[in-house]
């Protein structure tokens, strides 16, 4: 016996194992798929029917996955966010500050300032070490937030102020270490690579507008 | 059946001018060009979703969730300012092609 939810259910199964796993489009889909079985369904075909007929119309998985990946590559630059978060890995691990303190100990050291006594009186100094924390979040999360969410518009401009205050946060401090540090050779190579990593996320979330896009953008129904 | 080629080009200003009418959404958007073209030009229904995401993300087109009157969910898609242009543009290079081919054809019967 035909079972047209269950069927509908098993569809959906298909199109999150092929890759369509972003809630919008997939629940689009659905609702497409529901709408047209309806029709069909008016116009006299049984359930079964209905829904074969309306699954044949949707189109194949694998294309509709590969049109929405375009999406996605059109939305970020993949090899721009990809080096980001390669040389963000890569400072945790080599100098960063003073005595070759390593990248991930300063990290540490950021993460802690929240609990230092000056935090609470209003030292901005420390208000601004340990914001770099959030900047790490940042750069820690983007790589889900990403590849799962960047087809939202909205998300995708939240997505980008943020990458800019982390962009901004970074900056700034190792502006100011290197104006008030007094021997500038205490900042290491770990460290600029670390803020470079920040720059090149922001702007691999900058929307591109280059020509391959535009002739692109035509040919996909 | 017209060739995938001229479909696939003339999806964008198709639907920037069916949204000029009034918001819309997906299904009633693929019924509308079904019908107004005899079933002609025939879209994988599925496709149209990228091309819409593709035009929202370019600021061409908006888009909502509401529900319908008989309470379904439904993501209902509008024109933007940024779209009345787009589709200006694009009437006028269709108009042009047209008007190219109605001349040439009727230089073929004098």
């Amino acid at each position: 016996m035909f079972d047209l939810e269950q069927s509908i259910a098993e569809w959906r199964k298909q199109m999150l194992a092929a890759g369509i796993k972003t809630p919008v489009p997939l629940e689009e889909l659905e609702i497409h798929l529901r709408e047209e079985i309806e029709r069909q369904m008016k116009a006299g075909s049984n359930e079964q029917q209905a829904f074969e007929t309306a699954t044949a119309s949707i189109g194949q998985t694998k294309l509709l996955k590969m049109e929405f990946k375009k999406i996605d590559a059109e939305n970020w630059n993949r090899p721009l966010a990809w080096s980001a978060w390669a040389l963000f890995a890569v400072s945790f691990f080599l100098p960063a500050l003073g005595d070759n303190a390593p990248g991930w100990k300063c990290a540490g050291i950021s993460a802690t300032a929240v609990s230092w006594s000056g935090f609470w009186h209003s030292n901005w100094g420390t208000i601004h070490l340990a914001s770099l924390t959030l900047a790490n979040l940042v750069m820690i999360t983007s790589p889900l937030l990403l590849v799962r969410l960047s087809r939202t518009v909205n998300f995708l401009k939240w997505l980008r102020f943020s990458h800019l205050a982390a962009l901004v946060l970074v900056w700034s401090y190792v502006l100011l270490l290197l104006v008030f540090m007094q021997n500038r050779r205490d900042l290491k190579i770990g460290c600029y690579i670390w803020a470079v990593s920040f720059l090149l996320l922001f702007l691999s979330t900058l929307k591109p507008r280059n020509h391959k896009t535009e002739l692109r953008k035509n040919q996909y129904v | 059946m017209i060739r995938k080629e001229l479909v696939a080009a003339s999806a964008e200003p198709l639907i920037l001018s069916l949204l000029s009418k009034g918001e819309s959404y997906g299904y009633a958007i693929i019924q509308e060009v079904k019908a107004r073209s005899d079933g002609k030009l025939n879209w994988t229904d599925g496709m149209l979703y990228p091309v819409l995401h593709r035009m929202e993300h370019r600021g061409l087109i908006k888009s909502r969730w509401a529900e319908s009157e008989i309470g379904r969910k439904r993501k209902y898609y509008s024109l933007k300012k940024d779209g009345k242009t787009a589709m200006a543009k694009h009437h006028e290079q269709w108009s042009l092609v047209h008007s190219v081919l109605a001349g040439l054809k009727k230089e073929q019967y004098v």
